[in-house]
């Protein structure tokens, strides 16, 4: 049963791709759209296969440097992220649950919420030039608010019932916020830190435009000023890749937490 | 019955929730309780819905102040909440992110005891012995309030609040949950405060029965019930208790 549907799953995840490389081939077949535009499927697949397991023996400009580029954009990536979740959760917790709080911090972080995250990209010039700095300032900041939104949600609607029961079996207030509230927000916060890995890819990638060496945003922004628009799709088509495995290796993490079980009334009741 | 054996006294305790716009419209749950239960006596409260018997649990375990009068505990003024006082609620309570064998240990660990009790135990207490590794998902409503009520036993305290622990459950269930309270509370003797609407629980259970009129809450009958201890299912096929039920309906309609 559960194989056959996981099977059709797929098969229907498989449809939409399917269609539209048939479409991209048939217009690079036909000639209706010129190659400098849109290159032929198989020139990107072996540009691709190139740049992940070619030499530098190879002459082809970008050959063998996939590694380079992914280390560099995914080490931003995750050090972005990871920042932003030391901040975020304990941000979310504490004003989630203390009144005081969050009268102090809420408002100013809605406040910086509204400013698109691009919009900081010329101060973080100005304030940290061209380089790393600018990249994590950028993914930190992105990150930061779904992770401490999604924590605070958590926190707020935390079951009373659980606190009053961690009370009287004894727990101080912080054992409360470690013990209970921290687990007991867990699918919230899970859902945070899914959009903050998807939104540190966004601008790992808006900060390496601006002319960084390495990282897979410098790779796509060097190939457009070559006019190379075969590497330009095979940047995109890594950091697809790449989000979605870091994505799925998230999941796989997350429910190996303890607190993974909070939000999961019913399920597979054996009794 | 003497002071020094009364673990709980209710003297003159009001109980009244202000709301409205200004916070000036008031509802009066308990009105000028007194009341006292001896140490390890085993107490129903009974009466209509809504007429405050949960408020007086909630009052005894610390999570709710009265508006006046005096509430003591063993002599003394009920504080924060403590392991002193543990509660079963009516809904599941169990922590869903912790396995059974966590949530009957989280009381120890977070009171930082040295050598923790040994869960085998107290799952055997509640007849749910080799369910240590289990999630509360995985287990029925009358079992996940047997794991409750071991996790307050695991505690000792000294005072046991029930407030309608059984309601959600089965006939079936909620009798042999009734009859492993009793040997529950055979065992390790504290006193029982236990709400409930149900008229044969409150038979079954008590030593003595509390009625109180609709709101806002006054004592308006106290009936000891004529049985002693231990107590088994064939108390329920007893003419006394028949009896008994009668006499506590009586009661409760003369209270509405």
């Amino acid at each position: 049963m559960k194989t056959r549907s996981k099977r059709q799953t797929f098969i229907w995840a498989a449809v939409l791709p399917a269609t539209i490389l048939f479409v991209w081939s048939a217009v690079s077949v036909t000639g209706l759209v010129p190659p400098y535009l849109i290159p032929a499927p198989l020139d990107v697949l072996k540009t691709l296969f190139l740049f992940i397991f070619g030499t530098q023996a190879d002459h082809a400009p970008y050959s063998g440097t996939f590694i380079r580029h992914a280390a560099a954009s995914l080490s931003r990536v995750l050090a972005g992220f990871a920042i932003a979740t030391l901040i975020g959760i304990p941000a979310g917790i504490l004003s989630g649950r203390s009144l005081r709080i969050c009268a102090v911090i809420d408002p100013f972080i809605h406040l910086l919420r509204s400013v698109p995250g691009i919009a900081w990209l010329p101060l973080a010039m100005i304030w940290f030039g061209i380089g790393n700095t600018t990249s994590l300032f950028l993914i930190v900041l992105a990150a930061f608010f779904p992770v401490y939104v999604s924590t605070y949600q958590g926190a707020r609607n935390i079951s009373p019932r659980w606190v009053q029961t961690a009370e009287m079996l004894g727990a101080t207030r912080r054992q409360i916020l470690m013990r209970v509230v921290l687990p007991g927000a867990f699918p919230s916060i899970e859902a945070g830190l899914r959009i903050a890995l998807g939104i540190s890819w966004a601008y790992v990638v808006l900060g390496e435009l601006t002319g960084v060496n390495s990282g897979l945003g410098a790779l796509i922004m060097d190939a457009r000023m070559m006019g190379d628009v075969i590497i330009v799709m095979v940047g995109i088509i890594c950091i697809a890749l790449l989000g979605r495995i870091s994505d799925l290796l998230l999941q796989f993490l997350l429910r190996r937490l303890p607190g993974h079980y909070a939000g999961r009334n019913g399920g597979e009741k054996i009794l | 019955m003497n002071r020094s054996e009364q673990a709980i006294q209710f003297r003159d305790v009001s109980k009244d929730f202000f709301n409205g716009p200004d916070g000036k419209e008031s509802l009066s749950i308990l009105n000028r309780l007194t009341f006292s239960i001896g140490t390890g006596e085993f107490v129903v409260i009974l009466g209509p819905s809504g007429c405050g018997k949960s408020t007086i649990l909630n009052i005894l375990a610390g999570f709710e102040r009265q508006s006046s009068g005096q509430v003591t505990v063993s002599g003394s003024e009920v504080g924060r909440p403590s392991s002193e006082h543990g509660m079963v609620f009516q809904e599941d309570s169990l922590f869903p992110w912790l396995t059974v064998k966590d949530n009957l240990l989280f009381g120890p660990r977070c009171r930082g005891v040295k050598s923790l009790p040994d869960v085998g135990a107290y799952l055997e207490l509640v007849n749910l012995p080799g369910f240590e590794q289990f999630l509360p998902q995985q287990l029925s409503g009358g079992m996940k309030q047997r794991i409750a009520l071991a996790r307050l036993l695991i505690n000792h305290p000294r005072l046991l609040l029930m407030d309608e622990p059984f309601g959600a459950l089965d006939a079936q269930t909620r009798e042999d949950m009734q009859e492993l309270v009793v040997s529950v509370q055979m065992k390790y003797g504290p006193t029982v405060v236990f709400v409930t609407h149900d008229v044969d629980e409150a038979v079954f259970l008590a030593d003595r029965i509390l009625i109180l009129s609709s709101r806002p809450a006054r004592l308006s009958a106290v009936i000891p019930v004529p049985a002693t201890r231990p107590r088994n299912a064939l108390w329920r096929e007893d003419a006394l208790f028949h009896r008994t039920v009668s006499e506590v309906r009586h009661a409760l309609k003369k209270s509405m």
